[in-house]
């Protein structure tokens, strides 16, 4: 068995449940929107739905980076190796048990700090992913090859609209809240629709950035010569 | 531009709406059977699972000819040219084909495109099964063995999408009854009994998909 080529379609698949499940979600969003007629309790089941779905992506996104390291480790061209390796995997298994908890425990007080917590540590991984990136760009190494760096740079700007979806998408969340109590009104419905169309171009950004890592992935032997 | 790069991207795309939005018809359609939902809730999670669905019905008709092309820039195929064109013309005439018999579905003109669809299908599988045993065989016309059971792969797919196509047939029927006479143990039964049957299809299918990518990521000896 090539390790190598397992870990590079692991890091394939990983994409596409990344960007693939997204439609579902983005979909199931539009409805909820745009059908105020519905029941709430419709709407509700809608989002219920959107939630788990919305999941895949969620574990994508954290599963990428650990075989995205495993991967440049086999390529040698990367310092995080042996212990560092695990490491990833160790924090990025927990990550996904963490955000789990988040999903399961939702509207309960310890979610609320949880996922603040969540953001936190996105904003960190984040300043890790651009610091090691630029380090690499600029030629100071890091990671060995320059296509590694700007495929974290790409990576980490995905992560970034993530963020941006998470705020942007508050007052959806807001609004949902009021619909429960208190049912369609236009306020709650502007809410939802502010919410939602606020989220769309961070979403379309993780769509174009995605593809973007995938692309410089697939094609650096040709783009970088390495 | 190198093309060759640029089909990479689209073999891989096509997965992605594939493989990847296969995973929320799959979640949707196991919400669909839970009968305490209202039929207004159940036919806005059907609405999910229909539009969701289009991204891998389309899918699967461009992975070949994508492949074709891919297998053309490596110089393995003996499909280039304006063979290559017509295998484009022909997906896209397919596509638009399963358009019109997913928009009248349920009229003897759905009904009809329907069976046209399966036809080609069982012709597409014969032909691939042929042109893979041949190219394993003897080297030709597809002369990278790898490549050969790839197409034996896509055969084995197709296959398994047949097999989602006949366990899942009585659940648009079905569904339609609960909607119009309102929901009965039996038809409810029926429903459950439908989600349960195409599982085993839907993950054989997957399955062939990953083994797909794999062999195309690694093009073993064979």
């Amino acid at each position: 068995m090539d390790w190598q080529s397992v870990l590079k379609l692991l890091h394939v698949v990983t994409f596409v449940y990344w960007v693939g499940a997204d439609l579902g979600v983005f979909y199931s969003a539009r409805l909820i929107i745009n059908n105020p007629q519905y029941s709430v309790a419709t709407r509700q089941v809608l989002l219920h739905n959107l939630g788990i779905i919305d999941m895949i992506p969620r574990y994508m996104l954290l599963l990428t980076f650990p075989v995205g390291a495993q991967l440049a480790a086999g390529l040698d061209a990367s310092p995080l190796t042996g212990g560092w390796l695990w490491l990833i995997w160790i924090a990025s298994i927990a990550w996904i048990v963490f955000v789990t908890i988040i999903h399961q425990r939702e509207g309960q007080p310890i979610a609320k700090t949880m996922a603040r917590i969540d953001l936190m540590l996105r904003y960190a991984f984040l300043a890790f992913l651009v610091v090691t990136a630029i380090m690499t760009i600029a030629g100071g190494g890091f990671y060995k090859y320059e296509w590694i760096g700007w495929k974290v740079l790409g990576f980490a700007a995905a992560v970034s609209c993530g963020i941006g979806i998470r705020l942007s998408f508050t007052p959806f969340i807001v609004g949902f809240g009021r619909l429960v109590k208190e049912g369609s009104n236009p306020e709650v419905e502007g809410l939802l629709r502010k919410g939602l169309n606020g989220a769309v171009p961070w979403v379309l950004g993780i769509w174009v950035f995605a593809a973007i890592v995938a692309f410089i992935g697939l094609s650096h032997e040709r783009l970088f010569g390495t | 531009m190198d093309w060759q790069v640029f089909w990479i991207f689209i073999h891989v795309a096509l997965l992605v709406y594939w493989l990847g939005a296969d995973i929320s018809v799959f979640l949707t359609s196991l919400r669909v059977k839970n009968a305490n939902y209202s039929k207004e809730t159940r036919m806005a999670l059907v609405k999910v699972l229909n539009f969701v669905n289009w991204f891998p019905s389309g899918a699967n008709m461009f992975m070949l000819p994508v492949g074709l092309m891919l297998a053309d820039g490596l110089g393995h195929s003996p499909v280039t040219g304006w063979w290559l064109v017509l295998v484009w013309v022909a997906a896209f005439a397919w596509l638009r084909l399963i358009w019109v018999a997913g928009n009248k579905r349920g009229t003897p003109e759905g009904k009809r495109l329907s069976t046209i669809d399966l036809y080609l299908r069982y012709a597409l599988i014969a032909l691939l099964v042929v042109v893979g045993v041949m190219s394993l065989a003897t080297g030709e016309p597809f002369t990278a063995a790898w490549l050969a059971v790839k197409l034996l792969l896509f055969a084995y797919v197709l296959c398994m999408g047949l097999g989602i196509r006949f366990s899942f047939a009585n659940f648009g029927p079905t569904f339609g009854r609960i909607m119009a006479q309102g929901s009965t143990p039996e038809l409810e039964k029926e429903i459950t009994r439908l989600t349960y049957a195409v599982k085993p299809w839907v993950l054989l299918l997957w399955g062939g998909l990953v083994v797909m990518g794999y062999i195309g990521i690694a093009q073993p000896q064979f």
